[in-house]
């Protein structure tokens, strides 16, 4: 059984190590080589540190898993935000899954989702390419205020500023439909988030989510990452409805949106 | 009870990397209830959100049904070194996984025996809860 086990195992291990290409990198790698990380960040003309790459995004289905360095150890919910998470439905069966709909993630499944994110910078503006969905999202970093009137929506419109060489992205009217997390941490449409990306080599950014949504927590609470740059793993295309057999035969219900958001 | 061994800590790490929590797993198939198919690929769909192989399984009285397999993101599966053409028509395989909730023949995969003898992550979500 032990060497039916290992067998398998090695395997796996051989065919993932054999059969990745070499013009393609693993997600979730140890890190940078030393020798490269001694590299100073890349300068934007305006003389700011710049986030351009592709970075192994940590994957997060829950923001608290303790076997991740940077959880949440405790979420602080309030009322509403701890009936939403006790009365979850995970069999989908009340309600369809939004991203079962092929609906956006939002910003916090996008960064902590399975699939890379390539960073795109100049003096004015840092766009982050998604590779889930194939979704887009433009920050304006040039200090202009949040767009006045703007109807919400499901990544909601982010700004950003400098604080020093580290980049501060604020994010708000955001709909409130998409969840925290993969497992389904609540969040609502009053949530507002501030991330900051601190290159602090040519290879990493140290990155930072904060969640204030004083609908679902009673406090903002606050994951801490370090990305690894892949300058070997190239975006590619999501279309989410081409294959979706789960929804076109019935087995993932239409979404709903939720009223109770606000 | 032993530590676990280098080769199995590498096979856990595989399953974390490319575990693709596209929706609930939970959603369309049940944990409680693993399965194992052993068959022939009568079709492979490499598409988004998850790749779908469909397969003839002979029941132990000769009748054979078509099943319905989901695997993992095609992105995802490509960078772990499955091809588009990693299974063929006609290919023997065995998938390990887990049975719809509802009863149907549908399964998603965690494991797939290639042809060759190779037992291969195939991408499924169950882990990526």
């Amino acid at each position: 059984m032990r060497a039916a086990v290992a067998a398998g195992a090695l395997g796996v291990l051989l065919f993932a190590l054999a059969s990745v290409p070499t013009t393609s990198q693993g997600r979730g790698s140890a890190g940078p080589a030393p020798a490269a990380a001694a590299r100073p960040a890349p300068r934007l003309q305006n003389g700011k540190p710049s986030m351009a790459g592709v970075w192994d995004n940590t994957r997060r289905a829950d923001v608290t898993n303790k076997a991740i360095p940077g959880f949440v150890k405790e979420l602080p919910y309030t009322a509403w935000g701890k009936a939403k998470w006790d009365g979850y439905d995970n069999f989908m069966q009340t309600n369809g899954d939004y991203v079962g709909n092929c609906l956006p993630f939002g910003m916090s499944r996008s960064i902590y989702g399975p699939h890379p994110l390539q960073i795109i910078h100049d003096n004015d503006h840092l766009v982050m390419l998604f590779e889930q969905n194939s979704m887009f999202h433009i920050v304006p970093t040039d200090g202009r205020p949040f767009t006045k009137d703007l109807p919400a929506s499901w990544f909601g419109e982010s700004v950003g500023r400098w604080d020093g060489d580290t980049l501060v992205v604020e994010t708000a009217n955001i709909n409130g439909f998409t969840r925290v997390d993969t497992i389904g941490h609540p969040m609502s449409a009053r949530a507002r988030i501030t991330q900051t990306f601190k290159r602090v080599n040519f290879n990493t950014i140290e990155h930072t989510f904060t969640l204030n949504d004083p609908k679902a927590y009673t406090a903002p609470w606050t994951v801490h990452d370090t990305w690894a740059l892949e300058p070997e793993t190239k975006l590619l295309e999501y279309a989410c409805m081409e294959n979706n057999r789960a929804f076109y035969e019935g087995r993932i219900k239409p979404f709903i949106p939720p009223d109770d958001v606000e | 009870m032993k530590p676990a061994s280098p080769l199995a800590f590498c096979l856990a790490l595989v399953l974390a990397q490319t575990a693709a929590a596209h929706h609930s797993f939970d959603a369309e198939f049940d944990r409680n209830k693993p399965v194992t198919l052993k068959g022939s690929v009568t079709r492979v769909d490499w598409g988004n959100p998850h790749i779908w192989v469909f397969m003839d399984v002979k029941d132990e009285t000769g009748k054979v049904t078509n099943w319905g397999v989901e695997g993992g993101a095609p992105n995802a599966l490509f960078r772990n070194g499955w091809r588009k053409d990693s299974l063929k028509v006609g290919d023997m395989v065995t998938v390990e996984g887990f049975r719809g909730r509802d009863g149907s023949m549908r399964a998603n995969a965690n494991r797939v025996t290639l042809p060759d003898g190779r037992r291969v992550f195939a991408g499924s979500s169950a882990g990526g809860q």
